[in-house]
This record gives C-alpha cells, structure tokens and sequence, in this order.
C-alpha cells in the first residue's frame, strides 16, 4: 500500500492511497549448505551418539567371530544440526519466524571387523586367496583383498561418480550433495507467520528430519544391491569369506 | 459372610492387573497462559530423525510411549472448520513414563528464583496424508509443559495405564492461515508427539533459550479417513 500526497502546487488536495502489487523474487542467501563429511573409522562397539539427543543413540556393533549373513563392517551416521532464529517485531514481515544461522553437526562413523584388521589373526588367515572366477568359483578372498573391499564399501570415497554402487559413503554425499536433501540449503529457506516459538522449532524439526531421512535412505542403498564386502567397486566378485568354524586351507595341509 | 468377602477378595487377588485411564485432558477448555519470558535469543538442535546404523546390528528403538487418534463427529470437513480429536497416550513399556501435562509455559518457568531452570514439552500435531501422497502438517497450538521442579506439571503413566488428551485445530496447514494447502479430497489423518528440553539461561542482556529435540517422534499406530470439501 502506498500513499501519496499530491504536489506541493496544490495544497489543499487530499493525499491518495494506491494499491500497489507485482512479483516478488527473493533470492536465497548464499553459503547456507552443508558439507559432506569425511568417514571416520572407529571401534567395534562404538557408540554413536545422537548429534543433539544421548536418547537417540546406537552403537556400532560387528559380531566375533561374523557368520554367513553378519556383516564385518558397519557405519553410523546422524545428519543433526543447530541452529538460531527469531521472529520479526515490525516492518513488513513482522511476525515471520526466521532462521538467521545454522550449523552441521552431522558424522559419519564406520566400524570394520578388528580380526579383518589384524593379519596375524586367525579369520584374517582363514582368507586364503585361492578364488578365481573360472577355475575355482568356490574359492576364497584374500585377507588384504577383504579389508579393502570392506572398507571401500562402507567407506569408500571416490570423486565424481554418481552410481549408487561403490560405497555407502559415497551414496552418503550424493544425497547430501542434492539441494533437495541438503539440510542446510532447507533450513535456510524455512520462515512461518503466525506461530510461536515452540511450533516453530517443531516445524523445523519436521523438515530438517525429512532431509535427513531422505540422506539416510540414500546411504543405505546397498552398493551392488547387496552386502557387497566380497566385491570390488565394479562388483565383480573377489572371492568367498571363509567363517568360522573356518575351512582348513588345503595348501597348508600339504 | 465373612467367608464370601474372603472369597471375593482372593478373586480379586487373582484378577491381572488391568490398564486404567489415569488422566484426561481437556484443551478445548482451557486457556494456556502465555510465558512471562521474552528470551533474546533462541538456540535449537535437532538430531535430523537421530543416527542410523547401516549393515552391522542395527539398534531397536522403540518409544515406550504409543498413541492413538480419534475424530469424534463429522469426518466431512471444509477448510477453516474446527476438528474435535482426542489422543490416547499409552505407556506399552514396562517401565513408568513422564509426560508434561500443562498447557501453560508460565506453569514450568522459574525465573523469579533462578538464573537457569530446565523444563520438558511436547507439541502435539496432526498429519494429513492425501489420496496423492502430499501431506500437511496441523499442531494448532497444543503444547503440553513439565518441569521435575514443579511435580504437578507431570503425569507418571504406569505400565499400561493411559492419558486422554480432547483438542481441536481449525483445519488448515501450519504456519500461514492465509494460505491453506489442503485440497478438497480423502484425507488419513494421523498423530505425532514430538518431545523437547529447553534450558533458559539469564545473562546480563536477558534470557537466552537453547531447545533440543528429546526423543524420538511417537506417531499414532492409527489413522482416521476424513474427507475435505
């Protein structure tokens, strides 16, 4: 709205009021988007604390010895975050709550089995790389082969490659990557009218929990479309895992 | 006599304990009272859903709160008109839960004694899905406050027992009432409970207000069909 007095020529004229309307274009504040974070390895029981709330916390946890249908690595991850508002007083937008900082406070975790890490124990002997595709289909991966895959499937980082196939990690950055997930580039964006305080953190908690689901989701697809530790980035097989109680190898026995 | 009042008495005896209804909760008439606390500055955290495990062992989490919705009257609705629903929160655990059970802010605040004080709410929302998979969100002012300083702002549910919570909300989205995005069309309407901590902290410039997600999300085990004109 608009009001306007006349020129000074004529001072006895009223002032008028003029409606006055057309598009709006905001433009987003920069710098609003969160980075993916770097896999960090941790311990076999290792418990990941939710980012903001104890309650919410898991642990990473790899049986020992594994058995057929365990995993010998695992990763957690938790896309929380912090941020500081207020809500407009006057002027035009009074009364809009706002989001005026924000930061990330999410991880990345992974675990890999601690006897796949030790060449002198036991399972990581148990490995005996004596596979091979043709000739012996039932063979075994190698120790070395094994940690490799392992850790490049749970956290493997690899630039530029946009397939879901290579590492969890790499599904990870993807999502988080993707304006429609980033947590940041959301929280940015997000203003109410007309609600108080704790409906407004409430809101929030909405929309940033449904970025982070969907990042969640993204990093749990499988690489290869299974639990791939035996493969390599191409999921092409590298051998069998030989668990316990493990099969005797037949060269050593000669 | 005095044998059949034994006999009744070990019969009771014998009886499982039932779940009981332990409170019931009208806020449809009753008027909060607003905080006496204009904090300058406002802090959240929120964990994004919390952290998830993926391969290894995943961690159960299960709240040991459950909930159910009910729309009492009318499922037929246009945008603008109140809906009546009552919740039933049920503690399925087998340990005792705390829930905050006053409407009013001003019952938890303790700043006439205290440079910091620590209090616990929950914001009660419903969800609408519709026939096309969009939904909206609908909270409408239902926020339940607690203090373990002010024992009577909080309800202890037993194992079994449940609370009883009657509201309404004026059916349009959260947030802009200028702008209602529900349609006309089938809608399943759900509940969830979102539970909070906030911690108010007086400094020379005034009170600074750090609030932080304090559970998982508890959504309804239900949902009822209403249908929007």
């Amino acid at each position: 709205m608009l009001t306007l007095r006349p020129a000074p020529t004529d001072p006895k004229a009223k002032p008028q009021t003029f409606k006055k309307s057309g598009p709006l274009n905001v433009q987003a504040r920069t710098g609003w988007g969160f980075t993916a974070v770097s896999p960090l390895s941790q311990i076999n029981g290792y418990r990941c604390v939710g980012s903001t709330n104890p309650t919410l916390s898991v642990t990473l946890t790899i049986p020992d010895p594994p058995a057929p249908g365990t995993d010998i690595g695992a990763e957690c991850e938790d896309p929380g975050f912090s941020y500081q508002y207020t809500v407009l007083r006057g002027g035009p937008n009074q009364g809009y709550h706002y989001i005026f900082s924000a930061k990330d406070l999410s991880y990345y975790y992974y675990t890999i089995y601690f006897k796949l890490q030790n060449p002198k124990s036991d399972f990581y002997a148990a490995q005996w790389a004596d596979y091979d595709a043709i000739l012996n289909p039932n063979g075994f991966i190698s120790g070395a082969n094994l940690l490799d895959s392992t850790t490049r499937h749970e956290a493997g980082v690899i630039a530029n490659y946009t397939g879901t196939n290579y590492s969890h990690h790499n599904n990870y950055v993807q999502a988080q990557n993707d304006p429609f997930n980033n947590v940041g580039l959301g929280l940015e964006a997000l203003v109410k009218f007309g609600v108080d305080d704790k409906h407004f953190t409430d809101f929030v908690r909405d929309q940033g929990s449904s970025r982070g689901e969907a990042i969640k989701a993204h990093a749990a697809i499988e690489p290869c479309n299974i639990q791939s530790m035996f493969q390599d980035g191409k999921c092409v097989p590298q051998g069998n895992i030989n668990y316990a109680p493990y099969q005797v190898c037949p060269k050593k026995n000669q | 006599m005095r044998v059949l009042f034994i006999c009744i008495a070990f019969l009771a005896a014998q009886r499982p304990l039932q779940a009981q209804e332990k409170a019931f909760l009208d806020l449809t008439n009753i008027p909060p009272k607003a905080s006496s606390i204009e904090p300058v500055s406002h802090t959240a955290y929120s964990s994004g859903g919390g952290p998830v495990i993926i391969d290894g062992y995943p961690t159960p989490r299960k709240p040991s709160l459950m909930i159910e919705v009910q729309i009492s009257g009318t499922k037929e609705y246009r945008i603008g008109q109140p809906i009546m629903y009552e919740l039933r929160i049920i503690n399925e655990s087998t340990e005792a839960s705390t829930v905050p059970w006053s409407v009013s802010a001003a019952d938890v605040e303790e700043a006439e004694s205290k440079t910091a004080f620590t209090y616990d709410y929950v914001v009660l929302t419903l969800r609408f899905r519709g026939e096309d998979g969009g939904t909206a969100r609908m909270s409408d002012n239902v926020v339940l406050f607690g203090s373990g300083n002010k024992p009577a702002t909080q309800l202890i549910l037993k194992p079994g027992e449940w609370a009883r919570i009657r509201a309404k909300a004026a059916l349009r989205s959260e947030g802009n009432p200028r702008k209602p995005k529900l349609s006309p069309g089938s809608y399943a309407v759900s509940a969830e409970i979102s539970s909070w901590q906030t911690k108010m902290l007086k400094k020379e410039d005034g009170w600074h207000e750090e609030s932080g997600d304090a559970g998982p999300i508890i959504k309804s085990a239900n949902s009822v069909l209403i249908r929007v004109q």
